[in-house]
């Protein structure tokens, strides 16, 4: 394994594939703005009435260090603004490695790039290494910023009412640091498989949407109170994560080697 | 081109063989490339020209059989293989959304080469090829004589011993076909790589390749000098001389001399068979010069490849 090819591979994608695809660029930028500033923002403020007007019949586990000091209005809105804040912020590493993916998998493929590649002394999983880096390094890198624009813009919002920062809580901070390059992989790796079976860039993409459904799952399990939302219940999350992340690795490396790769080309 | 009696064999094949689904898309028994020499591969579409293309760069795992290049096995060293073979695809599989330069630059960072090496190289080899000038323009842009010419680039970026072209001339018009063939005539003159030209398109090889191996539904069926198959298939060879003026004792000059057959005359040219050119061509011309003829010119009737190559797919 020599980890500057896979450097190699990934500074000629990330250079054609995400700095030279408007669709890719525009995520890159826009989504940081919407999904860590505007909606949040909005979201924070519109709700700012529920701390008067509590949702009733929720039981909230506690989230903060003072939590029963705090009025049942304030918790179900700590509550209900870092659930939302942290699913606008765990969509975006799903979603740019699905489209940073289908181009790099389905797209050498759809523009029949790859055969020199493979004519070159590197190895499959060197290549697969650095396709995997080409997606997770932007979705990372937009990620890193997205929270950093939310926590700051949620928390001049509130922190006026509050006095304190009520965003990110832990649970959710602990899926920001693990469960975003966990489900950034999780998303190439299907994309792999994925692209092993259509021909596409956007067949590809779209089929690639399911990444989202684990999200969806953890959301809305959340939203019914079916789980709470606690570092057990994130743990919990994460081990299934790293389960899913290794079985769909040993996959891909089944589909991505040359003799199955060139039939492709 | 001649091979120079030292030369050696560099790409060997062994029976290297390549089915799909259990079906034989390849079997190229036993033949071999001599080092420096440009080598033809023919057959029509369909025939495993390609597959044998990827057999050889490595990116194809043989179903059977092996080669050996430049003395590595490609069933234990495909590595090192891949390091010394250069190829240009079929398809020519570029980068559109990358300059030329970024496309090579990229090719040989893949081959190991260090930064002042590789931009060197780049240098050069996109002045050799004229495209010095387009050098920052995306790759998308490219008219197909262009694309072919960056491909080429891309294929020698880390100096091959063995280059594999395939079909190379396909798709461009004659005066850019013809001039991509100066720059491959070049490079082996030059560098001395040996090189590997697959084509449908007889007159390509014709007068580029010293040798060639004729290939159908996967299999050789003849290899050799283009002269040595010629005679191989005719079995004779056919030659015409024209002289300023004709002597009848001539006549007698020309019969003596043993291997010289069907012979005829018209006017003040000659016309003669014979098997072994080599041996039969040399004492004629001196014999005739000895008794005063004036030689205009010595000419083979030329049977194109065209002909050879009808007569050994379709058994004409
Ligand atoms: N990946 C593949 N799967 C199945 N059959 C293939 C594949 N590649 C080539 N073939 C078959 O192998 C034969 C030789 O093809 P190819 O090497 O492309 O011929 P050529 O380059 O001389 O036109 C053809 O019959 C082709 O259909
Ligand atoms: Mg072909």
């Amino acid at each position: 394994m020599r980890f500057e090819i896979s450097i190699i591979v990934a500074r000629k994608e990330i250079k054609e594939i995400v700095l030279r695809s408007k669709l890719i660029l525009s995520m890159v930028f826009i989504l940081p703005v919407v999904f860590g500033v505007i909606m949040p923002c909005v979201l924070a403020w519109i709700t700012l009435p529920m701390i008067a007007a509590p949702v009733t019949g929720y039981s909230i586990p506690p989230l903060t260090d003072n939590w029963f000091l705090i009025p049942p209005g304030g918790q179900f809105y700590i509550f209900f603004i870092n659930l939302y804040a942290g699913l606008l912020n765990l969509i975006q590493p799903l979603m740019i490695p699905v489209y940073i993916a289908a181009d790099s998998f389905a797209g050498e493929k759809e523009r029949r790039t790859l055969e020199p590649v493979l004519a070159t002394p590197i190895t499959d999983f060197e290549l697969l290494f650095g396709k995997a880096l080409t997606s997770l390094i932007p979705a990372l890198t937009v990620s890193i910023f997205s929270i950093s624009l939310s926590v700051i813009s949620v928390n001049v919002i509130s922190f006026q009412v509050f006095g304190f920062i009520l965003y990110p809580v832990a649970p959710i901070l602990m899926l920001y640091v693990l469960g975003i390059p966990l489900m950034s992989l999780l998303t190439v790796f299907v994309m792999v498989l994925v692209s092993s079976k259509v021909n596409r860039v956007r067949e590809a993409s779209q089929v690639g949407g399911v990444v989202i459904t684990p999200l969806i799952i953890l959301f809305f399990t959340q939203i019914f109170g079916v789980v709470e939302l606690s570092l057990l219940t994130v743990t919990v999350y994460i081990l299934v994560l790293i389960f899913a992340v290794v079985g769909l690795m040993f996959a891909s490396l089944k589909v991505f080697n040359r003799q199955k790769l060139i039939e492709m080309i | 081109m001649y091979m120079t009696p030292s030369s050696r064999s560099v790409v060997v094949l062994e029976k290297l063989t390549k089915s799909f689904n259990g079906k034989i898309a390849v079997y190229q028994n036993s033949y071999e490339i001599e080092e420096g020499t440009i080598f033809g591969l023919l057959g029509p579409n369909g025939a495993g020209k390609t597959t044998t293309i990827r057999l050889l760069t490595g990116v194809l795992k043989p179903s059977e059989g092996d080669a050996e290049i430049y003395g590595y096995r490609l069933s234990r060293n495909v590595n090192v293989i891949r390091s010394i073979v250069g190829v240009l695809p079929e398809n020519r599989a570029l980068y559109d959304r990358l300059t030329a330069q970024e496309n090579l630059e990229f090719y040989g960072k893949l081959y190991g080469l260090k930064d002042s090496e590789l931009y060197e190289r780049i240098r050069n080899l996109l002045a050799f090829l004229d495209l010095h000038d387009v050098k920052d323009t995306f790759v998308g842009k490219f008219s197909m004589g262009m694309r072919q010419k960056v491909a080429l680039a891309r294929a020698l970026i880390h100096q091959p011993k063995l280059l594999l072209l395939d079909e190379p001339t396909s798709n461009l018009d004659p005066v850019m076909s013809s001039k991509l063939k100066d720059y491959i005539k070049e490079l082996s003159g030059k560098l001395g790589t040996t090189i590997l030209i697959s084509s449908h398109h007889l007159a390509e090889i014709e007068n580029i390749c010293s040798k060639i191996a004729i290939i159908n539904n996967g299999h050789v069926i003849s290899v050799g000098g283009i002269n040595e198959l010629k005679r191989k298939i005719w079995g004779y060879r056919e030659f015409e001389i024209k002289l300023l003026e004709f002597k009848p004792d001539f006549k007698k000059i020309i019969e003596s001399i043993s291997g010289v057959a069907d012979i005829m005359y018209s006017d003040n040219k000659i016309f003669y068979k014979c098997v072994d050119a080599e041996k039969v061509n040399p004492p004629l011309i001196k014999a005739l010069v000895q008794a005063d003829a004036k030689i205009l010119s010595l000419k083979e009737t030329e049977r194109t490849l065209e002909d050879l190559y009808m007569k050994l797919i379709r058994g004409e």
